[in-house]
């Protein structure tokens, strides 16, 4: 991408990527970092892009992905903060006993989770459980207008849905002492 | 903007236009179920792969009703051969709760609390129970000192001591399924089966983390 047309575009864009960013990490103190990275990785690309339009999608994808990648990162960090506590709680080296027992219990936990969450999405009435699958579990999921295109389904019904779906996922997985958020 | 005109999906595959983006974005900060929505759709998208895998474990498959019928075939046999059910002290489970550290992840932990975790993570039980008992004299309404004690008191074989610290907490926190769930084996263990009948049903009753494991153990106790 055009280096000149990327500064003018992130300039005059800025306020939107850090809203991007700091919708997703919720968290101040990242966004600032989070829109830097997106913004090596964009100057680094070698996409090619003809027009300003095509160029402010890819900047909108590239700062939402970033975003994304640090909060997954982050949950990593902290679980490997647990994982620190464990060795200065149990003997230093990798094969404490505690050490042992945390990783195997945060192992176990993302293993129970996903277990629930597929099980739930499993017990969706079946319009709900349709709106998962296509839209969040599949490999390339249509935008929520082509969808309600080919279905013939109102968007707004298929949000609702969508909705509903993650509202029951999410109750049970707190019932469960299973849901946890950075 | 309201959580039903917010596309979760778009947002997240930058499909909308910039102002689209910037009101969901504006309403994401504003809206904690709609965030925890978002959190929720990243990380199915983020373990698609291993979501996609267990659902095709969870369907149903071709050989299940023969392994089902050789299993029915199989418990009946047991019966015809003249089994005998176990002992409720048998069908009492053994371990003890897996030392989940919630201390490490919230608050500062005193070092005497982690000698006694150490020694409970080492399975050196007597260790463990002299620790955490040490550490209960100074600061008797800890919970998980007195949880976790209860544990090691079980796994010594001292259910009735095992037993009297459980039903303190029980009282403290009844909505701890932790605490019902060894109360009620501790309870098996002593012989008292109608004590943890009790106890099972209200766990089988219930939603949490032994709810299944109740109702296994009260379908067990019943034969």
């Amino acid at each position: 991408m055009d280096p000149g047309l990327l500064e003018d575009l992130w300039t005059s864009h800025l306020r939107l990527f850090r809203h991007i960013a700091y919708a997703i990490l919720r968290h101040t103190d990242y966004v600032d970092e989070v829109t830097q990275e997106a913004f090596v990785r964009a100057l680094k690309s070698k996409t090619l892009i003809s027009t300003p339009e095509e160029a402010l999608l890819y900047l909108k994808k590239v700062v939402t992905n970033v975003s994304i990648d640090h909060y997954h990162r982050r949950r990593r960090q902290l679980q490997d903060q647990d994982l620190q506590m464990a060795d200065r709680v149990s003997e230093l080296g990798s094969s404490s006993p505690l050490r042992q027992v945390v990783r195997s219990e945060e192992e176990s936990l993302k293993s129970r989770r996903l277990q629930e969450i597929m099980r739930e999405i499993e017990s969706l009435p079946p319009e709900q459980r349709l709106v998962i699958d296509a839209l969040v579990l599949s490999e390339s999921p249509p935008t929520l207008a082509a969808l309600s295109q080919s279905t013939g389904v109102p968007s707004s019904t298929l949000k609702s849905r969508l909705n509903n779906g993650l509202d029951k996922i999410r109750k049970n997985l707190r019932k469960k002492n299973l849901w946890e958020v950075m | 903007m309201k959580c039903e005109d917010a596309d979760l999906t778009g947002f997240l595959n930058s499909d909308l236009d910039p102002d689209h983006t910037a009101a969901v974005a504006g309403h994401l900060e504003q809206c904690p179920d709609c965030h925890e929505r978002l959190l929720l759709l990243m990380e199915i998208r983020q373990n698609r792969t291993e979501l996609q895998r267990l659902k095709k474990h969870s369907r149903p498959h071709a050989l299940v009703w023969p392994i089902a019928a050789a299993i029915v075939f199989m418990v009946l046999l047991g019966f015809w051969v003249g089994l005998r059910a176990p002992s409720p002290r048998q069908l009492a489970v053994n371990t003890p709760y897996p030392l989940v550290p919630p201390e490490l992840r919230t608050s500062r932990v005193s070092s005497e609390f982690l000698e006694a975790m150490r020694a409970y993570s080492n399975r050196n039980w007597p260790l463990a129970e002299s620790k955490f008992q040490r550490y209960l004299a100074a600061d008797p309404l800890n919970y998980d000192a007195a949880f976790y004690l209860a544990n090691v008191e079980y796994v010594l074989g001292k259910y009735s001591e095992s037993e009297r610290i459980l039903t303190q907490l029980a009282t403290r926190n009844p909505g701890d399924d932790r605490v019902q769930w060894y109360l009620a084996n501790g309870r098996l263990k002593q012989g008292d089966r109608n004590g943890a009948k009790a106890v099972l049903e209200k766990l089988a009753g219930g939603s949490g983390e032994f709810t299944d494991q109740a109702k296994s153990l009260l379908r067990r106790i019943r034969r």
